[in-house]
């Protein structure tokens, strides 16, 4: 067997030195070893549900686990979503298939995603990065709600998501995902783990998408889902020497994606034909993490992380040519003491850069708006934290980070808190709050602008920086029923998140134009509340049910504090597996209740608010010896959004961004997933 | 809203309710099949470590000839597996967990 003392050693050793608060500590244990959740499989389950509360983690974590990942056939990371209530996941326009996530009530530019610790889909990346993350490249993924440890930087604002990927010292030399889907989409996914001795190891993933034909569900002339290819390849690496690990890895991406109205050509183009959108996306990353203990005992140690990306979006919407390039470096170096059993301590540095190269030209019906020019973005600090340990019963974690963004910018200090207490076993409350600084994107944060005939106006090429607080808390109740009361409880979520500044994308300010202004001064705030429960009732049966409301609230000019347009006021969620014995037949079932949207004020919807609407989901899977084959359907009745296209193409009220539903019915899937394992 | 609301609580109150109080449904299982099926069961000391671990023994050993049942203890390292002795016996089954690499030592019941 491959090197398992070492691995052992490993896991124990990224335990002991990155087992607190957020993901930043939690995954750079990445560096080290194996897997964050080591510290859940520690108390074992021989099974675990799809997805899950942790128990163990000092925030609060809802977990994706491989077989959550496997409850539909998620060709990437957005779908994998359609089971958690904590996200909300929809389009961000009908045009290009870009996916967006809400968590706590905001855009999902506010959630920090990580990649094993280090911070991706920023930027260019943004609008399109959820799909560039193959679902079967994935083995778990962590959502953590409020303000997350300063180790991972600050730019955290409602939370972090983690995804941990399939690991180099996986047994798995041969992996294969095959999907194919009733609107002729199919994906497919290889990953191969590879023991090369017992210091080296690597895994290699792939994966392509493709649809072969479009379709025009709600008949208004625009395709439901844009033509898209993509092909995506990544390799990590690892190397073990006892006296510290080096773990390399690098990533491309490339993507094409044709939208809108079919017979599109971005090169022929003029007023009258069919309008679209042609986007062609180019991705490179190479990361470096280094862990070196300093202590036999390994309670103390410094970690290097190092992160480089390249990425080149080319696109066009009608006349319109939006090009731009961003080059990103980060670097952070972590130092980690364990004073003793009560305290410990964590103090670091890191450096961020964002070069953006923007070249804008976008004519229409009141005007051009048009922007060439690079942009530097620069985010270096200090940070410190204190952790203080009761055993298991009480953590208190206090850091801050000092970052200077610059000259225009200056200096910030972001605190962020985080308590946990667990009286007795069955209950664990926590409480948490702190501050998250963001460099806005004005326009791949909100890539829908592209997708109307409307004027921008403002700062639409300011890289404003956004500054927030959320705090929040969580009670969780461990109930003694059911067939495995270890996955039975009721929890009960508050979070509020208030904006000190933010770049406010206003479309309902002045007709047909959209405008970007800061909203320095103003009250706009988000409150959530969001109650969980779980329960196995028998063996082999669970019970996921989620219900969440939103009170969100944003400042407008002309309009005072009103409720955020496009932000579902609820959502519940009711998720129902059973498996038979040996887990031979399984057998998965989710319903969704999406509440009402506040509409925008110019799409004339009676009452001003979108339906209420379900989303019903079902998979059955048979499992064989390395074999899953699997059949399921998506938005079970039918239910899209009509109306979703406001306007025609040039037009100045035109507008393809007001996606508050599914734009396409019913789908179909079927596909297969094979698994070598590795024997000796 | 307020009919979503109490059709939740509702919903919450009828789970909590019929919800089965915990009990060793595994042990009583295990020995229902065992009178009715003449299975027998088998544990081994294994050397796990893992969640990994256990996810390639939950993967592989149930499609392993006459197994009808698998506990997998990642504290204890114990695999406990229940087949069927006309279709597979101890040695066999220690051979598979050995081929999936780990070391298989019986433990007296």
């Amino acid at each position: 067997m491959f090197c398992k003392t070492r691995i052992i050693l490993a896991c124990a050793f990224a335990l002991l030195l990155f087992n607190g608060t957020g993901f930043a500590q939690a995954d750079t244990s990445g560096i080290y070893g194996e897997r964050k959740d080591s510290l859940d499989a520690a108390v074992y389950t021989g099974k675990r549900a799809g997805n899950y509360l942790s128990k163990t983690k000092d925030l609060r974590v809802e977990v994706i686990s491989t077989e959550g990942l496997q409850k539909m056939a998620c060709c990437n990371v957005a779908e994998s979503f359609e089971n958690s209530a904590s996200v909300t996941v929809g389009y961000s326009d009908a045009v290009t298939g870009a996916r967006q996530i809400k968590l706590l009530g905001l855009s999902g530019v506010y959630t920090q995603m990580l990649d094993e610790s280090r911070p991706v889909m920023r930027g260019l990346a943004s609008p399109f990065g959820l799909t560039y993350m193959p679902g079967q490249w994935l083995e778990s993924i962590q959502i953590a709600k409020g303000a997350a440890s300063v180790v991972g930087g600050v730019e955290s604002i409602t939370g972090q998501i983690n995804m941990e990927h399939r690991k180099p010292t996986d047994e798995k030399p041969f992996f294969l995902s095959l999907t194919g889907m009733s609107d002729t989409r199919v994906s497919g996914d290889i990953a191969s783990s590879l023991q090369l001795n017992d210091k080296l190891s690597t895994v290699i993933l792939g994966h392509v998408d493709k649809n072969f034909k479009s379709f025009d569900m709600n008949a208004d002339g625009f395709m439901d889902d844009p033509m898209v290819q993509q092909f995506n390849l990544a390799n990590r690496w690892l190397y073990y020497h006892p006296h510290f690990q080096l773990r390399v890895g690098v990533n491309a991406v490339w993507d094409k994606r044709n939208g809108g109205m079919p017979g599109y050509d971005r090169n022929t183009y003029q007023s009258g034909q069919p309008w679209g959108s042609d986007i062609g996306n180019r991705l490179f990353g190479a990361y470096l993490k280094l862990g070196i203990p300093l202590r036999e005992d390994q309670s103390s140690s410094i970690a290097l992380v190092a992160d480089y990306t390249w990425q080149d979006m080319d696109a066009a919407y009608g006349r319109a040519t939006y090009l731009a390039k961003q080059q990103s470096a980060f670097m952070n170096l972590i130092w980690r003491n364990k004073v003793n059993e009560y305290h410990d301590f964590t103090i670091g540095a890191m450096g961020r850069w964002d070069r953006y190269d923007e070249n804008l030209y976008r004519p229409v019906a009141l005007g051009i708006d048009d922007y060439s020019g690079i942009t530097d973005l620069l985010d270096m600090g200090l940070y410190g934290e204190y952790t203080f340990h009761l055993e298991e019963k009480f953590t208190a974690i206090a850091g801050a980070s000092v970052n200077w963004y610059g000259k225009a910018d200056g200096v910030r200090v972001s605190p962020r808190v985080t308590l946990k207490y667990r009286p007795w076993d069955a209950l664990v409350l926590r409480l948490n709050g702190g501050r998250g600084i963001r460099a806005a994107a004005p326009l791949t944060d909100n890539i829908g602008v592209f997708s109307t005939g409307k004027l921008w106006e403002g700062a639409f090429n300011h890289h404003l920086l956004e500054d927030a607080w959320t705090w929040g808390g969580n009670a969780t109740f461990y109930l003694p029923i059911g067939a495995d009361p270890d996955n039975a409880y009721i929890s009960f979520d508050y979070f509020r998140t208030q904006f000190t500044q933010q770049l406010i994308v206003d479309y309902e300010h002045t007709l047909n134009v959209i405008e970007f202004y800061n909203s320095s001064g103003t009250p706009s705030y988000t409150n959530t509340f969001q109650a969980d429960f779980a329960v196995e009732p028998f063996e082999r049966f669970t019970i996921n049910l989620t219900a969440r409301y939103t009170d969100a609230k944003v400042y407008l000019e002309g309009q005072g504090l009103v409720e955020r347009p496009m932000t579902p006021r609820f959502k519940g969620v009711l998720n129902l597996q059973y498996k038979t014995h040996l887990s031979k037949w399984i057998f998965d079932f989710t319903a969704a209740l999406n509440g009402s949207c506040r509409a925008y004020n110019f799409m004339n919807i009676e009452g001003g608010r979108t339906p209420v609407y379900p989303m019903l989901y079902a998979q059955i899977t048979r499992r064989f010896k390395g074999i899953d084959v699997y059949l399921g359907a998506e938005n079970l009745t039918g239910f899209h959004q009509k109306d979703v296209i406001i306007g025609i193409p040039e037009s100045a009220n035109f507008d393809a961004s007001a996606v508050w539903g599914p734009p396409m019915g019913l789908r179909v899937n079927a596909g297969i997933r094979v698994t070598i394992w590795k024997t000796y | 809203m307020k009919k979503i609301i109490v059709a939740l609580i509702l919903a919450l109150s009828a789970i909590s309710l019929t919800a089965a109080p915990a009990v060793p449904a595994n042990n009583a299982t295990v020995q229902k099949q065992d009178k009715k099926k003449k299975v027998q069961t088998v544990t081994f000391k294994t050397s796990i470590h893992c969640k990994n671990c256990v996810k390639k023994i939950n993967d592989n050993i149930p499609f392993e000839k006459g197994v009808k049942d698998l506990k997998i203890s990642l504290d204890e390292k114990l695999v406990t597996i229940t087949y069927d002795p006309s279709k597979t016996d101890e040695e066999k089954l220690a051979k598979a967990l050995e081929k999936l690499g780990y070391t298989a030592v019986k433990q007296e019941s």
